[in-house]
């Protein structure tokens, strides 16, 4: 795997870190918690074939950077990326997002709907599938489970080999990607400050706004993905209207790196080639 | 309650002792994880606060505990070594912790507690960062034996006191093991503070020595003299050669490693001459701290000798003995003390010669003067003028005899102008050939473009005849051939080996290069080496003042002079004279000859009595007056008596008492304006440079016939203002 190189833009005092490839409408790749822009780089060639293809790093993640004193909550997240698409000199965009980066979508889609052409929720987050921010301490299973992956790279394996159907493709490569921001301590800080600004109600919020939506959207999911249950999907499938639902098989929740072919696939047929 | 409501409850019961048992295995889990990890970084971590902060920030991220550090005391303020605090970015050393006064530090075992007891232990207590309001405090002490005082804090701000206090075994454990891994830092940075404080000591010790080594290696290999250091054991003799430098080797022509193979006999040249055996006797005999020195000869490896000058000195080495040998060769040295005496040989010949040519020139001044004389008073038919007319050629041979003699000691009369050695040998080519036998082939190889040189026309031709003569006598009545080749050189350095004859130092510059090769019988090396000496001749009826005055002639240019001979093969002489035109020397009033006319009284100024009669008599057979001083003194008087009745002064330059430029002077002293008129034996350039800067009205050459003398006088300016 060879990353493009990256690039920075500073925005709301903060610099945000991506990856940029290919001419043509505007498309950003939001990734979610646990990776970061590398887990699109064996779409990005493909869908750099017709469109102007970014993917970005959250603040807090990858080479972006890691203010312990801001929210990396989602609806924090919408507001950084709808202001570096603005840097980038975007007009209206297809958002493409897995997992926290599929929450995000959502809720840019209901915030800035005219800055969007397409949406597409690849293993989206969505609804309640998060504790309420009220009651989330470090004592939280799902927190603890990640805190204990900041420190011990067998437990991270584990969390990513349980995300990817075909286990044979957790290369050692592949797993330094995903362990990259762990190795300083402030990765480490930054990670359990992503979880821990991950907030429900920043989606519960907006579900009845999605009813009314008018962006297409498209909703892919990895059949095999063990993290987010299938009824997420079926229920955004349901409440979205118009919105398209595509299963793929032999996909977990890192469906990127599963099935990167056939996402492309998809991808471009919705986004129009 | 149904037995199955019963079973029901009891089921659940069961679930809730499994899931409590569960949640226990799950810490338990999570507590042998947190010691693994720790006890994997005490394996890792060398450096002792990297370590600390490590070891908080796995105990604060799996235990969810945002904020511990390390605290060492200084006095009542505890220094945050190493801090975690889950919300900020920054390090340990931005947070603040006193004690109050009497608070006991650290405290004697770990301890949980609410933020009031905190505030009876700490006067202050300033995390920076994100706001942090602690529910409960724990104190674990490290009981490090390096740093005694050092302890763990830890602030939660979600548990109680209580409940922190759970977490209490677990921290001391992980309190063990930071301890004893600190310790074991501390006790490998004492052990590398001391080992590399040997290391460096050995390093530097070892670095001593090889810049030590290097530096007398660097001094022995460069030293322009050869070293050499031989066995010198018991048996009273050298031996082998141990150690040389690159100089030994090269002077004696071996690689450095086939002399260290040698034995120091092998350098010894055999034959007469001094000995290597002496030497040895000289350097046994040495006290510690002398040394000896020596001339010897060396034998090189292709079988020739130098000369070498020896010094030596006995050395031990590691308890062996050698001689410690320096060897300078000194072929050159000797070259040119030879080359030194044979020019003080040649000077003092030449002094020896010019005074006696000045002496006969005089005479002979005298002879010819008179004899002409008596010729002019003669009548045509009288008898013995036939005799007196020989006696006047004998008289006129023996002028060139010691005109001869005086072009050997470099004082012979010379004319100064640019002169063309290529149209000198053009203009000479009848004569050269006239003297050259028909089986002798004379070859010209003339550069084209070769400069003019400052000199005497007519000694450069004695020059050129000389040497040609020389040649067709060694040829003799072999057939043969005799080359003549000039050619344009620059020198950028002058070997002064290569020219050893002239006695001048040749300066680097544009030269002419003259040589004459002959094919005849060549010279023996005795021969060379007298071969200019003058009346040193091979030929019967030699007067051997042929290549002397060659030798004079050449120095008086300021020129070089060298010779190569090979026995039966033939001689080349070299000679090198300075490219370029002349400086003018003559002032200009007396190369500008007023033409005076009537009769002249003159002032003759000469210590020799016979001369000072022949001149008045010449000048009285011719109308004139003369004024006979034979002294400066005399003179000086005579032209302050009579001043302006003297027309003109003739002076001799050498006299004994007041020399003829002082003479010269205070005559100008006394009148300025009358004509002078010096006359000499020595070469006319060398009396110019005497009186370079005063007006001269001529220059008489002696011998001088009496017509010679009454042109000069006639044909001097008149004076000035008369």
């Amino acid at each position: 795997m060879v990353l493009a190189e990256v690039e920075k833009a500073r925005v709301h005092g903060h610099t945000l870190a991506f990856r940029r490839e290919g001419q043509g409408e505007p498309v950003l790749l939001v990734h979610g918690i646990t990776t970061h822009s590398f887990i699109w780089e064996d779409l990005m060639a493909g869908l750099a074939k017709d469109h102007e293809v970014v993917a970005v790093d959250l603040l807090g993640c990858g080479a972006s950077d890691m203010p312990l004193d801001v929210s990396y909550g989602i609806a924090s997240q919408v507001e950084y990326l709808e202001a570096l698409t603005r840097e980038l000199g975007w007009g209206p965009f297809s958002f493409v997002g897995h997992d926290i980066g599929g929450g995000i979508a959502q809720r840019f889609a209901v915030e800035h709907p005219d800055r969007l052409t397409h949406a597409a929720v690849v293993n989206g987050v969505a609804y309640d599938f998060w504790p309420v921010q009220p009651i989330i301490a470090m004592r939280t299973p799902i927190i603890r489970q990640l805190a204990m992956a900041t420190l011990d790279l067998g437990a991270f394996d584990m969390i990513v080999k349980r995300g990817v159907f075909h286990k044979e493709r957790v290369t050692p490569e592949l797993m330094a990607h995903f362990w990259q921001p762990m190795e300083t301590r402030l990765g480490r800080k930054a990670f359990l400050h992503f979880a821990e600004s991950l907030d429900n109600r920043d989606l519960t919020s907006i579900s009845e706004d999605l009813r009314r939506t008018e962006v297409p959207f498209l909703i892919i999911r990895g059949r095999d993905d063990v993290y987010l249950s299938a009824e997420i999907s079926e229920k955004l499938h349901r409440e979205i209207p118009g919105s398209r639902l595509v299963e793929i098989p032999e996909a977990g929740h890192f469906i990127q790196v599963d099935q990167p072919e056939r996402l492309v696939e998809e991808l471009r047929a919705f986004l129009g080639a | 309650m149904t037995p199955d409501d019963n079973s029901l409850e009891d089921l659940r019961g069961r679930l809730r002792v499994l899931e409590k048992e569960n949640e226990l295995l799950a810490d338990r889990a999570e507590e042998i994880s947190l010691l693994g990890l720790v006890a994997e970084k005490t394996g890792a971590e060398g450096n002792p606060l990297e370590f600390l902060a490590s070891v908080l920030e796995q105990v604060c991220i799996l235990k969810a505990i945002p904020y511990g550090v390390c605290l060492d005391p200084a006095g009542l303020d505890l220094r945050a070594v190493a801090a975690y605090h889950l919300r900020r970015a920054g390090g340990a050393e931005v947070d603040q912790f006193r004690l109050h006064q009497g608070a006991e530090w650290p405290p004697r075992r770990s301890v949980a507690m609410d933020f009031e007891a905190c505030g009876r232990i700490f006067d202050r207590f300033a995390l920076a960062g994100p706001a942090l309001a602690p529910s409960a405090v724990a104190l674990v002490p490290l009981g490090c034996s390096s740093q005694p005082g050092r302890c763990l804090l830890f602030a939660d701000d979600q548990r109680s006191p209580e409940e922190l206090s759970l977490v209490l075994p677990l921290l001391g454990r992980v309190a063990d093991l930071t301890q004893a891994r600190l310790d074991n830092l501390a006790l490998i940075a004492t052990l590398k503070r001391l080992n590399l404080h040997l290391d460096l000591d050995v390093t530097e010790r070892t670095e001593e020595l090889r810049r030590s080594e290097e530096r007398f290696r660097t001094l022995f290999d460069h030293v322009p003299d050869g070293v050499l250091l031989v066995n010198a054991d018991d048996a009273g003799s050298f031996g082998r050669i141990q150690d040389a430098n690159e100089a030994a080797a090269r002077m004696h022509g071996y690689s450095l490693e086939a002399l260290k193979a040698l034995d120091i006999e092998a350098l010894n040249a055999p034959g007469e001459g001094p000995r290597l055996e002496s030497f040895e006797a000289r350097v046994w005999r040495l006290k510690a701290g002398e040394s000896v020195r020596e001339e010897l000869t060396h034998l090189k490896r292709d079988g020739t000798t130098f000369p070498v000058e020896a010094i030596g000195t006995l050395v031990r080495l590691h308890g062996r003995q050698y001689v410690l040998g320096f060897l300078r060769d000194i072929t050159e040295r000797k070259l040119s003390e030879q080359a030194l005496l044979r020019t003080q040989r040649t000077e003092s010949l030449g002094v020896l010669a010019g005074g006696i040519a000045h002496d006969f020139n005089n005479l002979l001044t005298a002879v010819m003067g008179q004899t002409s004389l008596a010729l002019d008073l003669m009548g045509t038919e009288a008898a013995g003028r036939e005799n007196l007319g020989r006696a006047l050629g004998a008289a006129e041979k023996a002028a060139a005899l010691t005109r001869q003699m005086l072009a050997y000691s470099g004082r012979g009369k010379f004319t100064i102008q640019p002169v063309s050695i290529n149209g000198a040998i053009r203009e000479n080519l009848g004569f050269l050939e006239a003297a050259i036998p028909k089986q002798v082939r004379l070859e010209l190889d003339l550069d084209q473009e070769l400069p003019m040189v400052t000199g005497d026309p007519s000694q450069v031709q004695q020059v050129l005849m000389n040497l040609v003569i020389n040649g067709v006598e060694s040829i003799g009545d072999a057939p043969g051939r005799i080359s003549i080749r000039t050619r344009f050189v620059h020198l950028d350095t002058v070997d002064a080996s290569r020219w050893p004859l002239c006695g001048n130092s040749l300066a680097p510059g544009d030269y002419v290069w003259i040589e004459v090769v002959d094919t005849g019988c060549g010279m023996t090396r005795e021969v060379l080496s007298r071969v200019f000496d003058p009346f040193f001749s091979t030929k019967a009826k030699g007067h051997g003042l042929g290549l002397s005055a060659v030798q004079g002639i050449i120095r008086a240019h300021r020129g070089g002079l060298g010779v190569d001979s090979v026995l039966h093969q033939g001689t080349t002489f070299r000679i090198l004279l300075p490219a370029g035109a002349p400086d003018p020397l003559l002032p200009e009033s007396a190369t500008v000859a007023g033409r005076g006319s009537g009769a002249r009284a003159v002032l003759v100024i000469d210590d020799e009595d016979y001369l000072l009669e022949v001149v008045r008599d010449a000048l009285e057979a011719h109308g004139h007056t003369a004024f006979l001083a034979p002294s400066g003194e005399e003179g000086i008087a005579l032209l302050r008596r009579h001043g302006p009745q003297i027309d003109l002064v003739l002076l001799d330059l050498s006299m004994p008492g007041l020399g003829g430029v002082e003479t010269f002077r205070l005559l100008r002293e006394v009148d300025p304006k009358v004509p002078l008129i010096l006359s000499s034996g020595f070469a006319q350039e060398e009396v110019l440079t005497q009186v370079k800067g005063m007006d001269l009205a001529g220059f008489l050459q002696k011998p001088y016939l009496a017509k010679d003398l009454i042109r000069t006088v006639e044909s001097a300016p008149v004076r000035s203002g008369s």
